[in-house]
Formats: structure tokens, C-alpha cells, sequence
């Protein structure tokens, strides 16, 4: 039950981004992108030109927005662990054909990387179980040392 | 095009020892000459100690126990808790107090079983592969990993001090009571007064953090003290984030016009700050141009930990790594991370701190498992917030380009649109990015 609830909420998002970043594509750019300096094919030059990186550390390259192992469940950045294969290929196939949008977050991180890195990634994130990583209450018991007590401020 | 983020002096990356054999020696003795993977028992003899309990530590510790249940690790950290500086600008306009940035070492200790030991790390001991502790103790390690973060050069800056930004002209380049004193003085800048921010020059950690804080600042100062000027003065050319930045602070600041609220000076125009006349409030640049300020924040120029001055880990002013694994370029069974390394043309930040974790852990954990580490995958994301509702963000890649070559890095960073939607968007993506970011490393 979970698990196809989860789905919807998937496809609910891949729906969303790409609809909402669709409605706003180029409008009224007023500030151009900037990027460099290694060209993309130089980039996917230097790919093929050394083995694939491990899956788990293509997978967790993502952890620091997405989580360890792409498992944060309950922010505005969706989560990754447990995702289809497929979904999670064809998102990012748009993402870089720029058919989601020029420029959220996910255009920018997925362009440069290779069809075989998609893969290892689709593969190794479809097998990881879609529950959340950190655990309830994880940093309640947080104490600040004594010089950062703020004060309460007078309005 | 531009390279990002511009090191004055280029790499001299000297040849690596060849100590790779010794190294599967050294191995095989510690596994008392059994097959290239390492058993289950020599594993569990296998002792990883950890310099530093920021992001890069936090990080080598939690995702190093994720790849192996078995190895003992250790971290070394002065502090009983951790406060992040992803964030930490928005302790000034009050959007986020220092307990919402802080953090504890329990999960490390309970769910990664890792040990944390409360303590400076001193002396490398290099033949015993031995560490010694500012109280006295010892570690012995078979695999030292470092990341005490950067020293930041008070003395760069000739008549400035730690003292000085103790009690005067804070830095507040790490979350500590600096934060705190900059934040009263900002409160209590007299009306029409002037505020100064100084930016050294690069690599300094978080490239983008000096505008953001100047942003975040004007902000504050228009609502409450509008004759009011922030002043960046800056020891960059181009800096990152220059395509949104200007735009921004013209829309809202006046950028540009007489009546500013916050100007920039580039170096052209004796921005580069090489000197503070404290009992004057005044900075003075490259060529005698002089700066008085009401409030001045100093940002000192950085370079390589102390500590790894002291154990001979650094060449010129940083440590010199191997990117395929992070091991020292100068001592061996040592891997260094974070922003005490040379880097060039990675930038200092927690993002990529934690990504270097992951490639030293993963090299460490292959080389237990008799297999050759394999290419490292480098990424730097930045979700920045200019105000709360107007995000704007980056994106870097970093490819390996060979032993001894710097890693070739791509960049991109997207334009703004005019109605408003992608900065509001990524404005409420800032805010999951930092919480994220935290359970990323430490839970
Ligand atoms: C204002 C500001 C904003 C920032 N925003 C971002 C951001 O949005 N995104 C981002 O990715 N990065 C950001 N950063 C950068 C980020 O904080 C650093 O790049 C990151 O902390 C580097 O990790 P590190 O492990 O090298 O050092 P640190 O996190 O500083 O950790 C070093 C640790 O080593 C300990 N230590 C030092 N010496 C010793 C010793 N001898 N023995 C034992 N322990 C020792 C210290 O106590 C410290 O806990 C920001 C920085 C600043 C200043």
C-alpha cells in the first residue's frame, strides 16, 4: 500500500515539475546563465575516459540535498531511495533535454552526467527501501554551549 | 570562460612518493598475510582515527561505518558539539538562531558506532603510526584521516589579531561568540553609520558566504537604519554568483547610485584590504586607499590547519592530496579532506567537504577488500538563499583528470526570470537544503 502510494507521489511530482517549469520556460529571462569552463563533452570525454564511479558514491553524491541514500522523506526536495528504474531515468532523460526546465536544481545537476552513471544510479536507488534515514527526535537532545544562549530580544 | 573559483598560485603538485606497494605491504601485514581481503577478524583490528568532527569528519565517520560494520573508528574533536556555518548568516537578520545549526556527536557515537574522544589531536608520530592528544593520550592508527578545517590568518591582514576580532572588528567565520559580537554591532551601528565587510583573497571557505552576509545586512539596515552603508570591499575580480548578485542589489539597494545602500569595491579600486589602523576604524588597501568604518568585519585571509603545519602535511600554504583517494601527497596511510586541503579547483565548502569524505572512505574500505579504489565522483551543489523567497543556486561537477592533475570542474549557474517564480521556488528549496544537509552528515 505504501509503495504505490509512494508511486503516485512520484508521479505526482515528475507531473509537477515538469508542468509548472514548462509554464514559465524563458519567460522574461532577465539574468543569462553562466557556466564553464570544461565544455559538457570534454566532460563526457573525461567520463568514458576512466572506469564508472561506484554507484554508491554516485548515489550518495546526492545525499547532501536528497539525504543518505536519497532517503529524506518529508521536505520540499523529494526523496530519492526506492524510486523505479525506469521513473527515475526518464526524469532525468528530461531533465537534461531541458524539457523539464532550464533551470531548477535537477536541470543543472543531471546534464553532465553519462547514460551508464544514470543507470548505475536508477539501479542502485530502486534498490534501497523507500523509508526515511534519520531516525524521530535524531538532534532533540541538542544543547548549545553556554556563550551561544541567545537572549531573548525586546520587541 | 572564467574559471570559478581562481587560485592565485597554481597547483606545484611534486610527484607522489611511490609508497603504493609499501602501502599493500603495510596491509597485508596487519592482516598477517592473509588474501588481499582483509577477514572479518584483522578488520575488526583495523583502526581509522579521525581528525576534525566538522562536516568533512562527521562525514568520513558516519559513511565510512555504512560501508563497513567492522573496522574500529575513532574521531578526535575539541568541541562537544558541532555548529554548522552552511546557514549560519542568517543568525544576523534573526531567520535562524546558533541551536538551529548546532548539532551532537550522540548518533555518530550510538548508530555509527564510532568513538568520539574529546580532545585536540597534536602530534603525528609517523613511523609508529601513532597520535598523540593535547591531554596527553595516544591513538595508534592504520589509517589517519585529517580535516581540522582551515586557519584563518589573522596576521594576513598587518595590525589585525584573533584578539582584535575577539573584542573589536570580528570575523565570524565560524560559527562562535564573533557571530554574536558582529551581530550586536550591526544592531548597534549608529544611524547613517558604515559597515565594512573585507573579502580576502581566494580560496577562502564558501565563496558565495561574504555576499550573502553583506545581503543579508542591507537587508536589515534598510528597515531599521536606511542612510545606512554596507561596504564590500573585495580582493576579487569576479566573483560567484555575479550574474544575480548586482542585479539583486540593484533592484533593492539602490547598487550602483549615490544614495547605496550597499557598494562594492572591486580591487581595482583598493578593495584588496592588506592593513587595519584599528585605533582609526580604518582599512587600508593595496595601494593606500583608505576605508573607515563604523562596524568593521574582517574576513581574514585563510590557509592550511595548524595542525597540519605542525605535521609537516602542507606544501606552501595548503596540503597537497591525490584526488583519486585524498591521501597525503606528503605522508602515507594519511588522507585529508575538507578545507584544509590545496583543492584547487574544488571550492571550500561542506558540500564538497562530505563528498571527499565519501571517495577517502570508499578508497579505504577497497583497499580492506583488496580492490583498486575507483574514479572519484565529485559534485558541489549550492541552494542560496539572497532573501527568504529569492533562492538562487549552482551547480559543479569535477571530473578526475589523471594521477597528479588537478580535477577539471563545470559549472552552472542559471539566469533569473523576470516573474519571479524560480527564485520563490528555490528560496523554500534553500531552507530543505540546509536541514537535509545536516542529517546528510550527522544523522
Ligand atoms: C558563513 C559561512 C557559510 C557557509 N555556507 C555554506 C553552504 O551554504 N554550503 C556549504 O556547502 N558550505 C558552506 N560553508 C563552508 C563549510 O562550512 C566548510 O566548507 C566546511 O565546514 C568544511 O568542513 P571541514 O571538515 O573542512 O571543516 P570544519 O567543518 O570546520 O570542521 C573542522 C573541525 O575540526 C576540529 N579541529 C580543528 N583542529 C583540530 C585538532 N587539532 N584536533 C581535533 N579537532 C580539530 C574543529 O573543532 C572542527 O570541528 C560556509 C562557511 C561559512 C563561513
Amino acid at each position: 500500500m505504501f509503495n504505490s502510494l509512494y508511486k503516485k507521489i512520484i508521479l505526482l511530482f515528475l507531473f509537477l515539475s515538469i508542468t509548472l517549469a514548462w509554464s514559465q520556460q524563458d519567460i522574461n529571462i532577465s539574468i543569462q546563465a553562466q557556466q564553464g569552463p570544461m565544455t559538457l563533452e570534454k566532460n563526457f570525454k573525461l567520463a568514458d575516459r576512466y572506469p564508472i564511479p561506484s554507484a554508491w558514491l554516485l548515489a550518495n553524491a546526492c545525499a547532501g540535498c536528497h539525504g543518505t541514500d536519497g532517503a529524506e522523506m518529508d521536505t520540499v526536495i523529494p526523496p530519492i531511495a526506492g524510486m523505479d528504474k525506469k521513473v527515475f531515468i526518464e526524469m532525468m532523460k528530461a531533465y537534461q533535454s531541458e524539457k523539464a526546465s532550464k533551470s531548477i536544481v535537477m536541470t543543472l545537476v543531471a546534464k553532465p552526467l553519462t547514460s551508464n552513471e544514470i543507470s548505475a544510479m536508477a539501479e542502485y536507488f530502486s534498490q534501497i527501501k523507500a523509508s526515511e534515514w534519520t531516525q524521530k527526535n535524531w538532534n532533540k537532545d541538542v544543547k548549545v554551549p553556554n556563550w551561544a544562549e541567545e537572549k531573548k530580544e525586546a520587541k | 570562460m572564467k574559471n570559478l573559483h581562481t587560485i592565485a598560485q597554481k597547483p606545484d603538485l611534486s610527484r607522489r612518493d611511490s609508497f603504493k606497494s609499501i602501502g599493500l605491504f603495510m596491509l597485508a601485514l596487519t592482516t598477517q598475510g592473509k588474501s588481499a581481503h582483509t577477514s572479518e577478524k584483522a578488520m575488526k583490528q583495523f583502526r581509522v582515527v579521525i581528525i576534525g568532527g566538522g562536516i568533512g569528519g562527521a562525514s568520513a565517520a558516519k559513511y565510512l561505518r555504512i560501508l563497513n560494520p567492522h573496522v574500529q573508528i575513532t574521531v578526535v574533536e575539541p568541541n562537544p558539539e558541532y555548529i554548522f556555518c552552511p546557514g549560519s548568516n542568517e543568525i544576523f537578520p534573526g531567520w535562524c538562531s546558533i541551536k538551529d545549526l548546532t548539532v551532537t556527536y550522540n548518533i555518530l557515537k550510538q548508530r555509527y558506532n564510532t568513538q568520539v574522544i574529546k580532545d585536540f589531536a597534536q602530534h603525528i608520530d609517523y613511523d609508529r603510526k601513532m597520535l598523540s592528544l593535547a591531554k596527553g593520550g595516544t591513538l595508534f592508527y592504520d589509517k589517519l584521516i585529517v580535516s581540522p578545517g582551515p586557519t584563518f590568518d589573522y596576521a594576513g591582514i598587518e595590525g589585525y589579531s584573533k584578539d582584535l576580532a575577539d573584542t573589536h572588528f570580528p570575523a565570524a567565520w565560524h560559527v562562535s561568540p564573533q557571530t554574536l559580537l558582529l551581530k550586536q554591532q550591526i544592531k548597534s551601528l549608529k544611524q547613517g553609520g558604515t559597515l565594512c565587510i573585507s573579502i580576502p583573497d581566494t580560496p577562502y571557505r564558501c565563496p558565495p558566504a561574504p555576499y550573502e552576509r553583506a545581503t543579508f545586512i542591507a537587508h536589515m539596515l534598510k528597515k531599521n537604519n536606511p542612510a545606512a552603508k554596507v561596504l564590500i570591499l573585495d580582493s576579487q575580480k569576479d566573483f560567484i554568483f555575479d550574474n544575480i548578485y548586482p542585479y539583486y542589489w540593484e533592484k533593492h539597494f539602490s547598487f550602483g547610485k549615490s544614495d547605496a545602500i550597499l557598494e562594492r569595491i572591486g580591487p581595482e579600486d583598493g578593495g584588496h584590504i592588506v592593513k587595519l589602523d584599528a585605533s582609526a576604524k580604518t582599512l587600508i588597501g593595496q595601494n593606500g586607499q583608505k576605508f573607515k568604518g563604523d562596524v568593521l568585519n574582517i574576513i581574514p585571509p585563510h590557509k592550511a590547519a595548524k595542525f597540519a603545519f605542525d605535521n609537516h602535511l602542507v606544501q606552501d600554504q595548503w596540503c597537497p592530496v591525490e584526488y583519486k583517494d585524498y591521501t597525503s601527497l606528503k605522508q602515507k596511510d594519511v588522507y585529508i579532506i575538507g578545507d584544509t586541503i590545496l583543492g584547487d579547483p574544488m571550492p571550500k565548502t561542506g558540500y564538497i567537504a562530505s563528498n571527499q569524505a565519501r571517495v577517502a572512505v570508499q578508497a579505504i574500505n577497497d583497499e580492506l577488500h583488496g580492490r583498486s579504489p575507483g574514479t572519484p565522483f565529485m559534485v558541489n551543489d549550492c541552494i542560496a538563499m539572497v532573501e527568504q523567497g529569492f533562492g538562487m543556486t549552482l551547480s559543479e561537477i569535477f571530473r578526475y583528470a589523471g594521477k597528479n592533475k588537478p580535477l577539471e570542474a563545470r559549472h552552472y549557474i542559471p539566469g533569473v526570470d523576470k516573474n519571479g517564480f524560480q527564485q520563490k521556488m528555490l528560496g523554500s528549496e534553500a531552507r530543505a537544503w540546509q536541514e537535509n544537509f545536516k542529517r546528510s552528515v550527522f544523522s
